[in-house]
């Protein structure tokens, strides 16, 4: 079943999606990698890094387009255009779990409906979203150029010295398809599948 | 020697943009193997349909061009500080362009040096010297999701009882393709070094991406392992992306490097749906691409 | 029968002085100037609206939940390949009237007038929603696996390719009620096809679902064996099923063979072929209109065989409509989001079972027989048996919910008699 789903969202609309259900995002999101959410967590969160008065500036523009919002985990390839306006030409997501340390933190401190990334996320996060409630929604891995497409608008981009691929970047999407591995009710298709192929391994590997 | 910096960013466009047809012909075999209304069969519609865009378009076909591995075969007499120099711009020409992503980081300082150059290994460069007088140049694009879903085993390993024999092969690479699960992108290609060092046993796997996917090993032992373990992989049904599905494997390729009495590695390297591929013959004043 | 001549079969679409085989019939009351301003404007208005709010309710006000589209762009029309949409449309015509009067599905068809798949693709998703599921149709190899999975992976209705899998889900049920007579185990027979088509390789990844070893799966079509390297008619749907490196010959090939399918032409196979066949072989020999060796040619050559052939005048005919009207009424009822492998193994193993049941006096009559039992000769439903209704798309909703694709429930009895009653079978 595919279900179109536009952003900022409500929490009843994220209660009601289910693990294996197909969605198609529209709205504003922002990109976060490893670097930004260090940054995020660092700065705001466990303040282990002084917040310049320019850091505090990002962070109010970021809360307020996260906020009912999602983030993607995503090192886009990036070009501008001839009006000087960023594109992106690839955009597919990068591996979640690298993020597991930081995301129930940030699904807080933004209040975040959700999370777009590849490969799932772990029991800390599974349990943010329940609590939030959020969801994951997995991107198909090494779909650049489609996801590109999906791309409408860059907005914005902010901490650039980050580089291209770990700089936090606001976009505008129509009808990105994602699939919903980890919805707000406690279940996870990473866990289930784990488990299905474990079953599998042990009956051909003695 | 000529300027081969334009078909070196051409071959570099290819590689990136192209899908080669025997990979995208895995793939829409595997789509009519899904479910109807799955998300494994959603997982490779997009897959498919994105591989037609980047062709289209020029674009990408992952976002994560990867460590650009080059495989250089060159006839004696050849300037190679010069070709490595081409080669460098190239990429350097290639990034700007969006072909690839810039992709080198400094371990230590952490930063990005922005123009995919950096130190002696990005890019990888591996040269060969060639007997017959040819001239070619191979590039791998691998992602950093599938690399880091690679993994090496030292046997016998008592965890999985696995002895130093076929049988022992197979488990490990079982085992590897189970601890992957969807995280190196699935439905992924196999590629697997029987022996050499810790280093060596890495790098000929690797270099088993540059075989032709559908050529068997000629040891038909050693070839009818390979299909079994294809076939035992899809069997774990973690399928595209970890969704759950019938293809989790599409392809394996085994090799073998003479070892030391004392060692036992068996290494294996995860290939991404996005096996990127391509070669470079270079002839006397044009060249070919594959 | 009379035979079936130009003359005759160009009158019968002409026939009363109605051109075509199909009409739309209003079944709301348009009589009074209520009725018309309920059913259009102004009343008409707040459906409309009602259905913006909640796309669902479209089953509701809308006969989308028992709308069928037939869709095809005339580029594989029945034997006789690429004459175009709109030549194909007598035909597409045919299969809407046979969803009606077999399941009481309505049922409309759609000529798409492009060679291009993206643009099939890009039609079919387009106006997707109007419908309660599609019937793909005719539409050529090997754009039509590409077209119905990225069709299927767009779209929240069921989309099923009828020559593909149509053919398979009946091979399906033939192929396991055979295997039971002869008491081979699916997982050790070698099956060889002759012809590498929609129908042939549909089957072929069908049969590798409910049991066959990839590897046992044999496929020969006008190029001789589909090899690993061969150049010729290779697409990768095909190639998916490639054995050995070398070409072969259908008589070399054969050799050995538990089950032979034929989905391509006439005459190709001979007695001698059938003879190196192993013990009780399964024979369907299903080209239109000549099978690939004749019933009673293949019967005498092998008399431990079970047989099937694609024509009413022998026993065991493998006729797709025994699947299409009856996974559709069956699909739709539970608003299933597609026609997954739950509900075509469940669609075989309902006919499968259902051959093992007395038959009913009427179906005798029918065929003009005195007895039928499940054995050699009856292996399959015959197509006009009024039973198989009742017993698939039952079976088919059923799987539908319990795979969780249905997006309503039905308590199956309750079913079963609204199945009676629809289809006037009390």
């Amino acid at each position: 079943m595919i279900k179109h789903l536009t952003l900022p969202i409500e929490k009843e609309e994220i209660r009601k999606l289910t693990v294996g259900d197909t969605v198609l995002l529209s709205g504003v999101i922002l990109t976060a990698r490893d670097m930004a959410h260090k940054w995020l967590v660092d700065t705001f969160i466990t303040k282990t890094s002084p917040a310049s008065k320019e850091d505090i500036q990002i962070k109010d523009r970021i809360i307020a387009i996260a906020a009912k919002s999602l983030i993607y985990h995503c090192g886009p390839v990036v070009t501008k255009k001839a009006d000087g306006k960023y594109q992106f030409t690839a955009a597919g997501p990068t591996t979640s779990l690298r993020e597991e340390p930081y995301e129930a933190e940030v699904i807080e401190f933004l209040d975040l409906r959700g999370v777009i990334g590849k490969g799932g996320m772990g029991a800390r996060t599974l349990n943010a979203c329940q609590a939030a409630p959020a969801v994951y929604f997995h991107a198909v891995g090494g779909a650049a150029s489609l996801i590109a497409q999906c791309v409408t608008e860059v907005l914005d981009v902010y901490k650039l010295e980050f580089g291209i691929p770990e700089a936090i970047w606001t976009i505008r999407v129509k009808d990105l398809p994602v699939i919903v591995t980890m919805d707000s009710n406690g279940q996870s298709l990473h866990s289930q599948i784990r488990e299905t192929s474990h079953s599998a391994l042990k009956k051909l590997i003695r | 020697m000529r300027d081969l910096t334009q078909d070196l960013v051409e071959l570099i466009r290819l590689t990136a943009c192209d899908l080669p047809l025997p990979v995208e012909a895995r793939l829409r075999a595997a789509l009519q193997n899904e479910e109807p209304g799955s998300a494994a069969q959603t997982a490779l519609a997009a897959i498919l349909k994105n591989i037609k865009i980047s062709r289209q378009n020029s674009t990408p076909i992952c976002q994560d061009t990867g460590t650009p591995a080059f495989y250089i075969k060159y006839p004696a007499g050849l300037d190679i500080q010069e070709l490595k120099k081409q080669i460098l711009s190239a990429v350097e020409n290639a990034t700007q362009c969006a072909y690839l992503r810039p992709n080198a980081v400094d371990p230590l300082s952490g930063i990005n040096s922005g123009n995919n150059l950096g130190g002696d290994f990005f890019p990888d460069l591996h040269f060969q010297i060639s007997e017959q007088g040819d001239f070619s140049i191979d590039l791998l694009l691998k992602g950093g999701g599938c690399e880091n879903v690679g993994r090496q085993y030292s046997l016998p390993d008592e965890t999985l009882s696995a002895n130093r024999d076929l049988e022992g092969v197979r488990q490990c690479v079982l085992d590897a393709v189970y601890q992957a699960q969807g995280f190196g992108c699935a439905p992924g290609f196999l590629g697997i070094a029987i022996g050499g060092d810790r280093g060596t046993s890495y790098l000929a796997a690797k270099e088993t991406f540059l075989q032709d996917p559908n050529i068997h090993h000629s040891d038909q032992k050693i070839a009818a392992l390979e299909e079994r373990i294809t076939s035992e992989a899809n069997e774990l049904g973690i399928g595209p992306m970890g969704f759950g599905g019938r293809s989790t494997v599409l392809g394996t390729q085994i090799t073998s490097a003479y070892r030391l009495p004392a060692s036992y590695f068996v290494s294996i390297s995860y290939m991404c749906w996005a096996y990127r591929h391509r070669k470079m013959t270079v002839l006397e004043d044009h060249v070919i691409y594959e | 029968m009379s035979p079936i001549t130009k003359e005759a079969a160009l009158e019968y679409h002409k026939l009363n002085g109605l051109p075509g085989k199909i009409s739309v019939t209003p079944t709301k009351p348009l009589d009074t100037q209520q009725d018309l301003g309920l059913a259009y404007t102004p009343g008409v208005a707040y459906p409309v609206l009602e259905i913006e709010k909640d796309p669902n309710l479209a089953y509701e006000y809308t006969d989308k939940g028992n709308l069928v589209a037939v869709i095809t762009n005339g580029t594989a029309i029945l034997g006789l390949g690429d004459r175009g949409a709109l030549a194909s449309k007598p035909v597409m015509e045919g299969k809407s009237v046979l969803f009606k009067k077999f399941a009481d599905l309505d049922s409309i068809d759609i000529e798409v007038n492009t060679h291009d798949p993206e643009k099939v693709i890009a039609v079919v998703e387009a106006i997707g929603s109007s419908f309660g599921g599609i019937n793909l149709e005719d539409i050529k190899s090997p754009e039509c696996f590409y077209i119905e999975k990225i069709l299927q992976s767009k779209l929240d209705i069921p989309v099923f390719h009828d020559d593909q899998h149509g053919t398979a889900i009946i091979l399906g049920a033939a192929l396991l009620n055979a295997l039971e007579i002869s008491g081979k185990k699916i997982d050790q027979i070698k099956i060889v096809f002759s012809g590498a088509g929609a129908a042939a390789l549909a089957s072929a990844y069908h049969f590798v679902k409910i049991g066959v070893p990839r590897e046992n799966i044999w496929m020969c079509d006008i190029k001789g064996l589909v090899y690993h390297g061969r150049k010729e008619e290779m697409f990768p749907e095909k190639e998916f099923f490639a054995q050995g490196d070398r070409p072969a010959t259908l008589t070399e090939v054969i050799d050995g063979a538990d089950v032979f399918i034929g989905l391509s032409v006439a005459n190709i196979v001979t007695p001698e072929m059938l003879k190196r066949m192993g013990a009780s072989p399964v024979i369907f020999p299903m080209a239109n209109p000549d099978p690939e060796i004749k019933f009673d040619l293949a019967r005498e050559a092998r008399p431990d065989a079970m047989i099937g052939t694609g024509r009413s005048d022998f026993p065991n005919q493998i006729n797709n409509l025994l699947g299409f009207p009856f996974i559709f009424r069956g699909a739709l009822d539970v608003r299933a989001s597609a026609i997954n492998d739950e509900m075509k193994i469940a669609a075989s193993n309902a006919l499968s079972k259902l051959t093992k049941e007395p038959v009913p006096q009427d179906v005798l009559k029918a065929y003009g027989l005195e007895h039928l039992e499940f054995g050699r000769d009856y292996i399959v439903p015959k197509p006009l048996d009024r039973r198989v209704c009742l017993w698939e798309a039952p079976a088919v909703a059923q799987a539908a919910m319990e795979s969780g694709v249905a997006r309503i429930q039905v308590d199956l009895e309750d079913y079963r008699d609204q199945l009676k009653k629809r289809l006037n079978l009390e």
